[in-house]
């Protein structure tokens, strides 16, 4: 329980510091918010009129005390570019970002878990050879370059499917499965190998030699010890779903909080990058925090100490 | 983000080192040196092997390839533009500006292999550092650098490129800076984890109870044995900076323009899939090798110098 | 071919060569020599070589329908593909779903970075263009001007509505050009304009000086007519300053176009709904005068270039604007898709740093790196020809187009190293010029857009064989801007800049002005013909002293080189012919969605 304890308290530490880091370092890295809100042709003084309009000429921990003030309050604030009230971007963007990553880990897990148990129970056969091959493939394709293929591959070839836009079930399959490949590759190889482990303990040649179903014993005995790691460990397939979201929404258009937090960096739309890295630094330290407390609960050794 | 530690016929490959594990504790009681040992199951080592003649094919095309070529991967030619493979001259085609694309593929590896390098050698020294000072100072330092080390973690590694390039004004420096903080971190966890693992050995203990002082410690008892296991996270980590700069590079972060990077090659060529989906697929396969033979290569040494290591690995792997 | 208002306007001699222009019987060289031996004066030769392809390659005219000026007597659905079904007539209903490639901004004239196509939806401007390029109302019912040139007078028919059902009387639309004087960062484009007042059911515009181009930016998105009222109460703090956190134009419009606005999601989509109260257009050229066919528009962005046509095709959307250069040509090969393209009123330029005087300072060296570069190459390479090369500012469609800058800047390796020696440099042993203990190497900063890292990896190979390196600088959009807009030695050596406005001279006279150092001026260039030109223009009261302040101001521009011009792109719209009615057309940057319908 203390090491649960210990664990908040610095999860929240961290995201505290997390809030400083991103405010002062997209300050740091240059650039100009005012240049995407006013039009191309407003001159220099127009330019510093705004600037000063909008509070980007105060010192940076004035305006970060302020934006914290504003947070704590609930108050979002709107976006430097376009002026959009950055409460409704997150309910907007974040309910599509969040149909894009649950169908995602739900893949990770429906297909991924299948394929480790039957690479492991059909130990050496061709299909665990095929199923393998395909893990090691889903790790080595970046998927950036996977997103290309399917697209051109299931829309422009085939024409199967949408190539880009959201949020219909036809459109959500590709960005969908390629943001779950690399998770699928790795479940299946730790599916594979826990499988694998038990398989080859003590407890499963008592159950075989008291005449039980091999079916009965994988099913109800080995698969239920193998899933301990691999449950307890979801919470880090969601950190991992969340930084490749960044890049996999922005290839099929799919308008989540990653596209939005990549325009606004590029754009440096201070108060929307700010809360969008935040939310997502949140999503990751968060599910980092709960692999940590499945784990540990998972783990009596480490309950103990 | 592991890569084969069973490869295509992992059953047998399995069976082969529990037998050689035997094998070699015969061998141990009989005062074969451990490189000795090492030696002998690197030659068995399939996996390895196959990584090791990939590797060999992916530097040779980095280092020979733009040597052979000429490694002009400036010239345009604007009345040969979106040739495909095999066109006169032209092994793997031409791009947009009617630039050679074998070239630019040959160069764009070596840059990737260079990025790797730098990344994968600044995580190891400052990594190990920093895992040290963690692991054997413990109390107020060890969560201190722990602290830092899952902040960077839970950082987006794009948004951290995104700031270091934007502060530093592009080209590779900043990349390498970016990747590499954030596999620092990787190896700096493990390397903590196995300072405090030998600080509670007899040989510490021992050195300890003799006097020495810290840092002789550190460095003559607990450097040494930590070096295997670091370097055999590094050659893993070496595949992660592969992708990350591939990543990035695909997003226009990374080698300024006309230098190729392999995922800009993938961006660029990606408006003319339909056209000449060569000028996308060329550098993509390039991606997928490389990152196939260092992983390989990666996957084999730790099977050769660490079996231990394989079960804490896989932890490491699913960060 | 559709041409039979040349003919009409110009005679049959004139007709005869255009056609033969379009037949690629004749070069564009030889068709403009023969086009002023008939007497024809620049501006109406620029006209109709806009109407009839700018270069012998790209004509602008459709694939299946002709995209010439269409009598506005005629029925849109007869300008539609031949091998369409005859169509009954227009069909109410239905959502026109439209690919579009930018990001959307906020649909607010007075405060917006750009207008997108939602403003030709949602707001009507007092005039628009119509399809021979002709000033005709279109919120107002007629309008005239003094003979000094000094007064403006638009009709404001009664009845005028805005959406939330306020009444738009001459006194609303006076007050609203009053804000747009008061609060538009892009006001400066109509600075020869005095006051604008309510004179019972017209609108008086008082001019500082007589000026032909008056009424250019009031056809423009800026200056669309919303309700001021609205706008004030939602955009105004009570002391009178600017609310930088306005919701107007994210969550609500009040507009006074025929649809109303719905939903705004930047990043994603847009969509408006009918206005079903729409008391009815005055612009002659729309078929549909009363409320539109349509139920609604949703126009998707599609930042992804190769993903826009294959949305199109797959029918995941019924319009699309600009489509990926490349996949052009295999659009025009659907039987399916219209395509529709004319030379957009854009270029790209690069502009060197004159505060950077040992490097750009003379005037020799800016001709010498300017022979150095493939224009026409660099059309057919990047834009797969879907454009032209561009010897001066002005794309060649313009009315004012001066072909005589073609005498400059051609490309000419021989003739670029022979300026640069001319100038001083010296070739280095590196293959890199030295003048005065100057190496000519420089940063050349880019912004992180496909086309621009293209145009920039070319021009840096081109200037590296003349001894000139260009060290590109990849940045993101946000740095970008910042490092090129700085004053003096702080900005960039070089950067190259993209402009789009449906009005050359008005832009690109805050580019190339003394006045707007150092922005919009990224070169800084002081160039006393450009604005003595500038000055002309602006005081220009005849369509001839307008002419002649524009050929200078181009000349000039060519000659003198404040920055160095690239080339200009193809707008390009493309159509499902189940669409009808959707006719964007070279004067105006979208369509009208007032005639819209979309069969079955």
């Amino acid at each position: 329980m203390k090491r649960i304890a210990a664990r908040t308290l610095y999860t929240l530490i961290v995201l505290l510091l997390s809030s400083i880091a991103v405010f002062y370092a997209i300050r740091l890295s240059g650039g100009d918010a005012v240049s995407a809100r006013l039009p191309a042709s407003a001159s220099y003084e127009e330019r510093e009129e705004f600037r000063e309009l909008l509070g980007l000429n105060d010192p940076v921990h004035e305006q970060y005390f302020r934006y914290m003030g504003r947070l704590l309050t609930f108050d979002l604030g709107k976006s430097l570019t376009n002026n959009a009230d950055i409460f409704d971007m997150l309910t907007e963007h974040g309910k599509n970002s969040l149909v894009l990553g649950a169908a995602a880990f739900g893949l990770v897990f429906v297909i991924g878990v299948p394929l480790g148990i039957l690479a492991a129970v059909r130990r050496n056969s061709w299909a665990d050879g095929s199923v393998m091959t395909f893990s090691v493939a889903g790790m080595a394709v970046p998927n950036f370059w996977l997103a290309l293929l399917t697209v051109w591959l299931f829309a422009s070839t085939l024409g199967w499917l949408p190539s880009a836009g959201c949020c219909s079930t036809k459109q959500l399959i590709l960005p969908a499965v390629v943001l779950a490949m690399e998770g699928i590759a790795l479940t299946v190889r730790m599916t594979r190998s826990a499988m694998l482990e038990n398989l080859g303990q003590d407890f499963v040649r008592t159950l075989r030699a008291g005449g039980l179903s091999e079916a009965s014993i994988i099913g109800k005995h080995v698969l239920r010890n193998a899933m301990v790691p691999i449950i307890s460990l979801a919470g880090l397939r969601i950190g991992q779903i969340v930084g490749y979201a960044l890049v996999v929404e922005t290839i099929f258009g799919w308008p989540g909080l990653g596209q939005v937090l990549v325009n606004a960096v590029l754009r440096r739309d201070y108060p929307v990058a700010q809360f969008f890295s935040l939310v997502l630094i949140a999503i990751v330290v968060l599910s980092n925090w709960a692999a940590d407390v499945g784990y540990t609960v998972a783990n009596p050794r480490l309950r103990k100490a | 983000m592991t890569a084969a530690t069973e490869g295509a016929t992992p059953a047998v490959e399995a069976r082969r080192l529990d037998w050689e594990d035997r094998l070699l504790e015969l061998e141990e009681a009989q005062h074969v040196t451990r490189l000795q040992r090492s030696l002998r199951r690197m030659r068995h080592n399939r996996l390895l092997l196959l990584g090791s003649a990939l590797g060999v094919v992916v530097l040779a095309a980095g280092i020979l390839g733009p040597w052979v070529t000429g490694g002009d991967y400036v010239t345009q030619d604007f009345q040969d533009i979106h040739l495909p493979p095999l066109s006169d001259g032209h092994i793997f085609g031409t791009d947009v500006l009617g630039r050679d694309m074998a070239v630019r593929v040959f160069v764009g590896i070596r840059v990737s292999l260079t990025v790797a390098a730098g990344v994968t050698l600044l995580a190891l020294a400052a990594g190990i550092v920093l895992g040290m000072v963690a692991g054997y100072l413990r109390g107020w330092t060890d969560r201190a650098i722990g602290g830092a080390v899952d902040f960077i973690w839970g950082f987006p590694l794009i948004l951290l490129a995104v700031l270091f390039v934007g502060g530093m004004g592009g080209g590779l420096f900043p990349v390498i800076l970016a990747v590499g903080l954030v596999n620092t971190a990787a190896i700096a966890r493990v390397v903590r984890g196995e300072v405090l693992t030998l600080s509670q050995r007899e040989f510490v203990e021992a050195a300890r109870a003799g006097g020495y002082s810290s840092m002789r410690i550190m460095w003559r008892h607990i450097f040494p044995n930590i070096l295997a296991p670091a370097f055999v996270l590094a050659s893993y980590y070496v595949a992660v900076a592969v992708i990350a700069e591939a990543a990035l590079s695909f997003i226009g972060l990374g080698a300024q323009p006309p230098t190729p990077s392999l995922g800009q090659m993938v961006a660029d060529g990606r408006n003319y899939l339909r056209l000449n989906h060569w000028e996308s697929t060329i550098p993509g396969i390039a991606i997928v090798l490389v990152v196939l033979s260092v992983s390989l290569i990666g996957d084999g040494l730790r099977d050769v110098f660490d079996p231990r290591l394989r079960h804490e690995a896989k932890s490491v792997d699913e960060q | 071919m559709g041409n039979s208002w040349i003919r009409d306007e110009y005679g049959p001699e004139v007709a005869e060569l255009a056609d033969q222009y379009q037949a690629n019987q004749l070069d564009r060289r030889a068709f403009m020599k023969r086009l002023g031996m008939t007497g024809v004066g620049v501006a109406a030769a620029a006209s109709i070589l806009a109407a009839c392809g700018d270069d012998e390659e790209a004509a602008p005219t459709t694939t299946a329908a002709p995209a010439e000026p269409v009598d506005s007597d005629e029925a849109p659905a007869t300008t539609a593909a031949p091998e369409e079904p005859a169509a009954t007539g227009p069909t109410q209903g239905g959502t026109l779903r439209e690919g579009y490639n930018r990001d959307v901004s906020k649909h607010d004239p007075l405060t917006t970075n750009w207008y997108d196509p939602a403003f030709f939806a949602i707001y009507e401007a007092i005039l628009s263009n119509d399809p021979s390029g002709a000033d005709v109302p279109q919120f107002a019912s007629g309008f005239s001007v003094s003979d000094d040139g000094l007064t403006y007078t638009f009709d404001i028919p009664e009845g005028k509505l805005s959406h939330s059902g306020g009444t738009i009387d001459a006194e609303a639309v006076a007050e609203f050009y009053r804000s747009v004087q008061a609060f538009s960062f892009i006001a400066g484009l109509a600075a020869p304009v005095d006051t604008y007042e309510a004179d019972g059911n017209t609108v008086i515009m008082k001019m500082k000086n007589p000026w032909i181009g008056a009424l250019g930016p009031h056809k423009t998105g800026y200056w669309r007519i919303l309700n001021i009222n609205t706008w004030k109460e939602s955009t105004l703090n009570a002391d009178g300053t600017l609310n930088p956190e306005s919701s107007y134009g994210t969550e609500f419009a009040d507009g006074t176009g025929p649809f109303t606005h719905e939903e705004w999601v930047p990043g994603s989509h847009v969509s408006v709904s009918r206005w079903a109260d729409y008391p009815g257009s005055n612009t002659p050229f729309f078929e549909n005068k009363g409320p539109a066919y349509l139920d609604g528009i949703r126009w998707t962005v599609i930042t992804e270039e190769g993903q826009r046509a294959t949305q199109l095709e797959n029918g995941d959307i019924d319009t699309l604007i600009n489509p990926a250069h490349i996949d052009i040509s295999r659009l025009e090969n659907n039987s399916d898709l219209t395509v529709i393209r004319h030379p957009e009123w854009s270029g790209f330029h690069l502009a060197m740093n004159r505060d950077y005087d040992e490097l750009f300072g003379d005037v020799l060296t800016r001709q010498g790196l300017s022979h150095s570069l493939d224009r026409e190459g660099m059309v057919n390479a990047i834009l797969a020809g879907n454009g032209a090369a561009t010897y001066g500012p002005f794309p060649t469609t313009d009315r004012q187009y001066d072909p005589a800058v073609e005498q400059f800047n051609q490309f000419d390796v021989d003739l670029a190293n022979q300026k640069l020696d001319e100038a001083g440099w010296v070739m280095g042993d590196d293959g890199v010029r030295v003048r005065d203990g100057h190496r000519f190497e420089f940063r050349y900063l880019v912004e992180d857009e496909s086309v621009q890292k293209n145009v920039a990896a070319a021009v840096s190979a081109q200037f590296a064989k003349v001894g000139v390196r260009a060290n590109l600088n990849v940045v993101d959009r946000g740095l970008a801007f910042t490092e090129q807009s700085q004053p003096g030695r702080d900005s960039v050596e070089m950067s190259l800049f993209f402009w789009l406005w449906p009005i050359p001279l008005d832009v690109l006279i805050l580019f190339g002005w003394s006045a707007t150092i150092p922005v919009p001026n990224f070169s800084h260039a002081v160039e006393p013909r450009i604005d003595d030109a500038i000055a002309a223009w602006q005081q220009s009261a005849t369509e001839a002293e307008a002419q002649a302040a524009s050929s200078e101001f181009q000349l000039a521009w060519a000659e003198q080189l404040p920055y160095l011009p690239i080339m200009n792109q193809n707008a390009t719209f493309v159509h499902h012919n189940k669409v009808h009615g959707w006719q964007p057309f070279v004067w105006n940057l979208y369509p009208y969605y007032n005639d819209t319908w979309i069969e079955g």
